[in-house]
């Protein structure tokens, strides 16, 4: 009795054998590539095509020893997840039954189907007292048949395919509509393959282009559980972030002072405090308070002044503060309070000065007429405390932070939901 | 832990790294020094509330 | 018993197991019953199609204190492909089924106080069986994972019913994590139920295998 049964192609009349006689129940034809029904003794055409795929690393009728056992390759797929693509090689011999040769990303992996299942856990599986944590989570699709199949195979086929990892060595699991099957996977090297196989390598599945974007967005199969884990990740970094910025800007010396100017007059120059700065840099925060008016602006122009090289650091602060009524009612606009950073302002001891102009809006009140806000006053002044301090907390960085560490799970979000 | 959630783990380092370099050597884009002074001719000063 | 004929082509007809009341003539074809003492012709079975299984008339098995021989086979298909169930005998009479597909095997052995199952009792008044129904066998729970319509493609050996053509049954496969294998078959005869373990071939300790052409046996295995 010969191994081998040769049908013949009732789409292109090509003679065909088949391999693994009584387990074959797909085949698609070597030279048109249709699919036919052979798991009859009849054969019947399921789809016709015009051309067989050629483009295959290893094609069937290769046959090639690999541990120990030799193995003929029976069928190859061509399969894709995402962007992903690579080459799926059935072996047959009869004494040990079938195996996978798997090509992806230049490398190759040995399947075994398993006759026992692994015990699922979540993300995790165990299998004979390994432990395989949960890698890759997509459908795949395959693209490409040529060759027989124990197995309805054909193009276009989807599976739900999970992979799980301990080390280099995989459990793949593949649900469709009518069964789950596992698979375990070895990697082997090209060396062996090549030792045993004729390979092709122009038609090797080439590493997908490096594109670090399509990684993130996709990473088949981390998609589902980590987005959360990331978005506290970032959180946890922030964190950090503030707690890093606070502890490394001080230490905090402070020095008080005050100044009153005239309202609409010319600018005048105060010394509000001494400030010295310890470390080879250190930032310089002066925040300032107002009395409570209404309608004016007071420019700072601040001056960190080296008492040593007479060099200045120059910073700017304004505080403004506005109410009115309009059809929507009474608005009020600005604070009376103001904070100023100076950054890298090097080792020395510094006088501060501010020199300060005050202005009301929308113009300036005529000296001599009373202020309806203020009619007992004396002269339209506005009083303002200063405090000059070593160390500061820069809330633009903190942001800018803030932004770089939620913009990468916040564009994965967006991209997973924006479908 | 997935390829990915390494390298996010590491971006965050990375940032709390440069927050604190920049922390220590009083650094920040976000400054005051070169904001518009009151000598500037012909800046607005007045409520923007429309 | 010893010395019987092919009542249509007067062929030797070996007797693998004379507890069992069917055989096939290898070069007829024809179904011979054995009675007591006498040899009766009942149809012709259908000629096996081809196929490159490793198991064959004679070979050996040993696993877990199964030691048996295998002394018929039936071939079944079905809508989607075909497989083969190997019967075989061991010395102290008990008998197995060794089911082939996909280069895999199930080697099990009767194990009737399932049927008492009520899952198992609904299907085998006729009733549909449901994907994924679990029921208790041997202290281990299996589920089902495999319902098929299947049709008596060939026969050949020795075999405890008449396998002729049209012969039909509904055969539900169970199985569990630990590779353990449950086979119920219903058939116009009654439902049995086959209790055992998936295996390769190696795990079998297989002897005398049949020699394909164009493969070499592995050492392991010849």
């Amino acid at each position: 009795m010969t191994g081998a049964r040769a049908v013949t192609c009732p789409s292109c009349g090509g003679s065909i054998e088949i391999r693994a006689v009584g387990y074959t129940v797909t085949l698609a034809c070597r030279y048109c590539g249709s699919l036919l029904d052979v798991a009859n003794e009849d054969v019947r055409l399921i789809t016709a095509y015009r051309r067989a795929a050629k483009n295959f690393a290893i094609m069937p009728g290769a046959r090639g020893t690999l541990f120990d056992v030799e193995w003929e390759v029976i069928g190859a797929l061509r399969r894709r997840s995402g962007d992903a693509v690579w080459q799926e090689f059935l072996l047959f011999n009869p004494y040990s039954g079938y195996r996978w040769l798997v090509a992806a990303d230049g490398e190759w992996q040995f399947g075994t189907m398993l006759l026992d299942r692994p015990e699922e856990d979540g993300r995790s599986v165990s299998w004979r007292g390994q432990h395989y944590v949960l890698d890759d989570n997509a459908e795949i699709e395959t693209v490409m048949v040529i060759g027989e199949f124990y197995w309805r195979a054909a193009r276009g086929d989807k599976v739900q395919g999970a992979t799980f990892a301990n080390g280099r060595e995989q459990l793949s699991r593949e649900t469709s509509a009518d069964e789950v099957t596992w698979t375990q996977l070895i990697p082997i090297t090209a060396e062996w393959v090549s030792e045993a196989f004729t390979v092709e390598q122009r038609h090797m599945p080439r590493p997908p282009r490096p594109d670090l974007t399509e990684g993130f967005r996709k990473a088949p199969g981390v998609a589902e559980g980590d987005l959360g884990n990331m978005f506290l990740v970032a959180l946890a970094a922030l964190l950090l972030i503030l707690a890093v910025q606070v502890l490394l800007s001080g230490p905090q010396v402070c020095a008080d002072g005050r100044a009153t100017v005239d309202v609409g007059g010319a600018t005048t120059i105060h010394r509000i405090g001494t400030v010295e700065v310890r470390r080879p840099w250190q930032f310089v925060t002066i925040t300032v308070d107002s009395d409570s008016f209404t309608n004016r602006w007071v420019d700072l122009d601040y001056s960190l002044v080296n008492r040593q090289t007479q060099q200045s650091v120059d910073a700017y602060g304004l505080v403004e503060f506005y109410t009115g009524t309009d059809s929507d009612g009474p608005w009020s606009e600005g604070s009376h309070q103001a904070e100023t950073l100076f950054s890298r302002v090097p080792r020395g001891t510094y006088d501060v000065f501010v020199d300060v102009g005050a202005h009301g809006w929308p113009s300036d009140p005529v000296p001599g007429t009373v202020d309806p806000q203020n009619p007992w006053g004396h002269t339209d002044t506005v009083a303002l405390w200063f405090r000059s301090c070593t160390g500061g907390f820069s809330w633009g960085m903190f942001w800018l932070m803030a932004a770089l560490l939620f913009s990468v799970p916040g564009l994965i979000f967006w991209w997973r939901h924006q479908d | 832990m997935s390829k990915r959630m390494t390298l996010f783990t590491a971006w965050c380092a990375l940032l709390v790294v440069l927050s604190a370099v920049s922390s220590w050597f009083a650094w920040t884009p976000f400054s005051d020094e070169e904001r518009p002074s009151s000598s500037s001719s012909g800046y607005y000063r007045g409520p923007t509330h429309k | 018993m010893e010395n019987l004929t092919c009542p249509s082509c007067g062929a030797a007809l070996p007797v693998r197991d004379p507890g069992l009341p069917y055989s096939t003539c290898a070069y007829c074809q024809t179904l011979v019953r054995r009675g007591a003492g006498k040899v009766e012709a009942i149809g012709t079975v259908a000629t096996l199609p081809a196929d490159v299984s490793p198991i064959q008339i004679g070979t050996t098995v040993d696993r877990d204190g199964i030691a048996a021989t295998v002394v018929g086979r039936v071939r079944w298909g079905w809508s989607d492909g075909s497989w083969n169930e190997w019967f075989l005998r061991a010395a102290d009479g008990r008998a197995f089924w060794l089911g082939e597909a996909m280069g895999m095997y199930m080697l099990t052995s009767e194990y009737p106080a399932v049927t008492t199952v009520p899952a198992i009792q609904n299907f085998a008044q006729g009733n549909p069986m449901a994907r994924d129904c679990t029921v208790k066998a041997g202290g281990k729970w299996l589920t089902a994972s495999d319902i098929k319509e299947a049709e008596c493609l060939g026969s050949e050996g020795d075999l405890p019913f008449p396998a002729l053509p049209g012969r039909t049954m509904t055969n539900a496969d169970f199985r569990n994590a630990a590779g353990d294998a449950l086979s119920v078959q219903r058939d116009a005869d009654g439902t049995t139920a086959w209790l055992g373990v998936w295996s390769d071939l190696a795990g079998l300790k297989p002897g005398n295998l049949r020699q394909i052409e164009g493969w070499t046996m592995p050492k392991a295995l010849a």
